[in-house]
């Protein structure tokens, strides 16, 4: 097998695994809205990242840039929920805030090198089908964060969302957990952007877990994984298969099986 | 437990300009059945919220069986237990009886939290108090009004807690459902020497208890058994929409 589909393949278990563990959590704690919110962060750390490279000549990789960075507009918005924003209100500040950086970053980028911006137009918009080792090694990496805090967090997750004020009330530290559940999301959507690109990603985060809640599964986790893992294997087989981006592969499937969902549970 | 007294002394808050609270005092000794009774809008569950220390006054003194829950809130919270009105619970989260009951005992611990064998036991007994035992796998949003509460009620016991706080346990239930909660949490004030501190709109399921009633819209009207407080004196100053019709009064909802 040629060595590139080995390694679409691998990246797409590894884009499975960190899709599905989170989904099904994003879902039930109704933090889909801002893990599609950051999506506009990756863009504007991806951005920052370019600049700091051409700029000011910091060799640090645009996927790392974008990562600290969401996660940075990520506590930012546990904070404002925290200090009494509404969730809503949070999520529209840190979209402002990103889409006024990406303009921003966006014009000096362009000044500096042409060539950049189109790398990482290509990269958040998923145009790409090379997967780098780079690539992997940082999702790996994401993984092994990503399932031991899901795993370990579940049940807080689920019960802040359940009712907040008991779990208060019980001693749980609600506002770290708020911290941790939106740092998770923002891990996730860079992530996601990392080997799908950002707009296919705004698909994967809701899809699994979505469908997880909407067969009704008992086990929430696992149904995530396993619809996510399909997505993206199917995904990946058919962009193949047709000579598209991965993303456009994953975005069709990902569209498919909601549509059977649906007809099947109305 | 060394100190036995549920104090507020002279305790205001304030959300910006608009008071919450003023100077409300009184003194409970452990154990207590209590209810505060009072408008919409009184302060009743700020009350519960400012003795758990989720909520800080901007004067007064609060002592929980010695604890004050603005210094020492996780302290106070591992000896209170809180249900707070099914309104407040987010219903479309989809998890189990066990699941709700596990985690009263499990945030006592630190995280990871998992189930021992000995826990699941602790969840199926909390379960039989409330003579839930068979919804043990049920999800929250498959159950009545009243089991819900049921269940809200065995997470709270599970914490084996000094004084349980109910905020509201008889919204969104019928008279019958009301009676039969009421029981339920006086049995464990009888049987476990719980103290109860629960809000109420109505008193009607609680008159056969007898319980300590405190009066409040803000500030505190009336202390004392329900035959002391529940004077027409007493119920216009609380509720300044308060209504005489003949041999009746009529309680309205005013803030005042």
């Amino acid at each position: 097998m040629d060595n590139l589909i080995i390694k679409l393949i691998f990246a797409a278990i590894l884009t499975a695994v960190i899709s599905g563990s989170s989904s099904h959590l994003m879902t039930i704690s109704k933090t889909v809205m801002l893990s599609l919110s950051l999506l506009h962060a990756v863009l504007a750390g991806s951005l920052i990242g370019i600049y700091m490279v051409h700029g000011f000549s910091i060799p640090v990789p645009m996927q790392i840039t974008a990562l600290i960075f969401t996660i940075l507009i990520a506590i930012l918005a546990a904070e404002l929920v925290e200090r009494g924003l509404s969730s809503d209100a949070a999520i529209g500040i840190i979209a402002g805030l990103s889409t006024t950086i990406i303009a921003t970053f966006g014009y000096l980028d362009a000044t500096l090198s042409p060539i950049a911006v189109s790398e990482a137009w290509s990269y958040v918009a998923g145009l790409s089908a090379v997967v780098r080792n780079r690539d992997i090694a940082l999702l790996t990496i994401i993984l092994t964060i990503i399932v031991p805090i899901t795993l370990t967090f579940e049940g807080e997750f689920i019960y802040i969302a359940f009712d907040e004020d008991g779990a208060k009330a019980m001693g749980l530290r609600v506002r770290l957990y708020r911290y941790l559940l939106y740092s998770l999301c923002a891990i996730v959507a860079a992530s996601l952007s990392m080997s799908l690109g950002v707009f296919v990603s705004h698909v994967v985060i809701v899809v699994p877990g979505v469908l997880a809640l909407k067969m009704g599964s008992k086990h929430l986790h696992i149904a995530s994984l396993a619809t996510s893992t399909l997505c993206m294997t199917a995904g990946y087989i058919t962009a193949y298969t047709l000579h598209l981006p991965p993303s456009s592969g994953v975005g069709i499937m990902a569209t498919i099986l909601l549509t059977i969902a649906y007809i099947v549970r109305k | 437990m060394k100190d036995k007294n549920f104090i507020f002394d002279r305790v205001s808050v304030f959300f910006g300009d608009k008071p919450a609270l003023i100077d409300v005092s009184f003194k409970l000794s452990h154990p207590f059945f209590a209810v505060i009774m009072g408008p919409n809008g009184a302060g009743k569950t700020t009350l519960l919220k400012v003795a758990l220390g989720l909520i800080k006054p901007i004067s007064g003194k609060i002592s929980v069986f010695g604890l004050n829950p603005m210094k020492k809130p996780y302290e106070v919270r591992r000896i209170l237990a809180y249900t707070p009105q099914l309104i407040h619970v987010d219903e479309s989260v989809p998890i189990r009886v066990k699941e709700i009951v596990a985690m009263g005992l499990l945030s006592k611990e630190s995280p990871p939290r998992i189930k021992t064998k000995k826990d699941e036991k602790a969840i199926m007994n909390a379960l039989t108090l409330v003579e839930m035992q068979d919804y043990a796998d049920f999800f929250f949003n498959e159950l009545s009004g009243g089991q819900k509460q049921r269940i809200l009620i065995a997470r709270a016991l599970i914490r084996k807690p000094y004084l349980l706080l109910l905020d509201e346990p008889f919204s969104m239930l019928d008279y019958e459902t009301k009676c039969e909660i009421t029981e339920l949490i006086y049995s464990l004030y009888e049987k476990f020497n719980m103290s109860i501190l629960m809000v109420a709109h109505e008193l009607s399921p609680c008159i056969a208890y007898d319980p300590y009633v405190i009066l409040l819209n803000k500030r505190v009207y009336a202390l004392g058994t329900l035959h002391e407080v529940l004077t027409e004196e007493n119920l216009r100053k609380a509720y300044p929409g308060a209504t005489k019709v003949k041999d009746l009064i009529i309680l309205g909802e005013d803030h005042g």
